[in-house]
């Protein structure tokens, strides 16, 4: 419903108390009086932010309730998406598993071969035992990217969470302090390598 | 170098706990114990005597830098040799586990042969130390 003037009456009031506001602020600052002058300027600055805080406490829930609470089993939602990518890393973690078993009863099976009757053979024993160790340190891989995983887990759901309860004053931010995880080529500064690890403790006395 | 020292693998990924676990039986050594977090490292480690730490540093819990920490800040633990064994491989975090006192720092991914060649140098060192 509109005035005769096409101002709906809560516009109407609203503008009212503006213009009253920025009159006790004029004559605050003409009197000189410092603390009604702030006062006033406090209340016209909240006047001003308070629309759009509101919107965006509503675009928040908005999100929240299309990728959280909302989930609809479309793969939509950000707590399916986290489940899934645990989900890889237990999968993962599982395969790494079943390729050290098979590396353990490969170095078991060799353990069974008659004893080597010439250096050659002894060498080649050896030079297999060798790469059986290098394969298990080499299944190392889903360490590095179970971290990188369960670290995009940990954003996402702080960014879910965050969406929940939106405080401008308090922007979102990953409380972690376990450590980086491995670096991203393109996305973290270039890592030391264990050369410049060596040279690094060397040079400290170690 | 005596083969029988107790070992101790921190790490919360069970995948990287046996593979140290299994480089270390190549090595020879096969009296080891595994942890998931600092919390669990330092409950293990007061219950029996241990002659080594391996441990990550990013963990949930207690990360392996305050394990480190704590290690050297407990009278009864403070001789254990520490070697940190992580993914993290910033200079400063290098820096701040040898201010801690690590006494080795293996960067991953490792093979196998420089696992091996960081804790001959660890003995070698306690050794002449001893």
């Amino acid at each position: 419903m509109s005035t005769a003037t096409g101002v709906a009456p809560a516009q109407a009031d609203g503008r009212q108390a503006l213009e009253s506001c920025l009159h006790a602020a004029l004559a605050a600052l003409e009197s000189g009086d410092d603390r009604a002058w702030r006062a006033n300027v406090d209340e016209l600055i909240q006047w001003r932010t308070q629309p759009l805080v509101q919107g965006l406490v509503r675009l928040a829930r908005e999100l929240e309730q299309a990728l959280g609470a909302g989930g609809t089993g479309r793969n939509g939602s950000l707590p399916e998406a986290c489940l899934r990518l645990e989900h890889v890393v237990k999968i993962s973690e599982e395969s790494s598993h079943h390729t050290l078993d098979l590396i353990q009863d490969c170095g078991m099976l060799l353990g069974t071969l008659p004893d080597a009757s010439t250096e050659e053979q002894a060498a080649t024993v050896a030079a297999i035992r060798s790469r059986f160790s290098e394969m298990t340190a080499a299944q190392g891989v889903q360490d590095l990217t179970g971290q990188i995983i369960r670290r995009v887990v940990e954003l996402v759901r702080a960014v879910h969470a965050g969406l929940g309860a939106v405080d401008p004053a308090r922007p979102l931010q990953l409380h972690h302090h376990h450590g980086s995880g491995p670096a991203v080529a393109g996305l973290d500064p270039k890592p030391a390598s264990q050369e410049d690890a060596n040279a690094l403790l060397s040079a400290l006395g170690l | 170098m005596d083969k029988n020292i107790r070992i101790l693998i921190v790490d919360d990924f069970s995948t990287m706990r046996r593979i140290v676990k299994n480089l270390l039986n190549d090595l020879g050594f096969f009296n080891t114990a595994e942890a998931d977090d600092g919390h669990s490292a330092l409950a293990e480690l007061r219950k029996g005597p241990f002659d080594l730490v391996v441990t990550d540093w990013n963990m949930p819990g207690m990360p392996g830098i305050d394990l480190l920490r704590a290690i050297r800040g407990d009278a009864a633990l403070s001789r254990i040799p520490v070697l940190m064994v992580t993914a993290e491989a910033k200079r400063e975090q290098i820096i701040e586990a040898a201010q801690a006192g690590v006494n080795g720092y293996v960067i991953k991914p490792f093979t196998a042969a420089t696992l091996g060649d960081k804790l001959a140098k660890v003995f070698e060192r306690l050794g002449a130390a001893a």
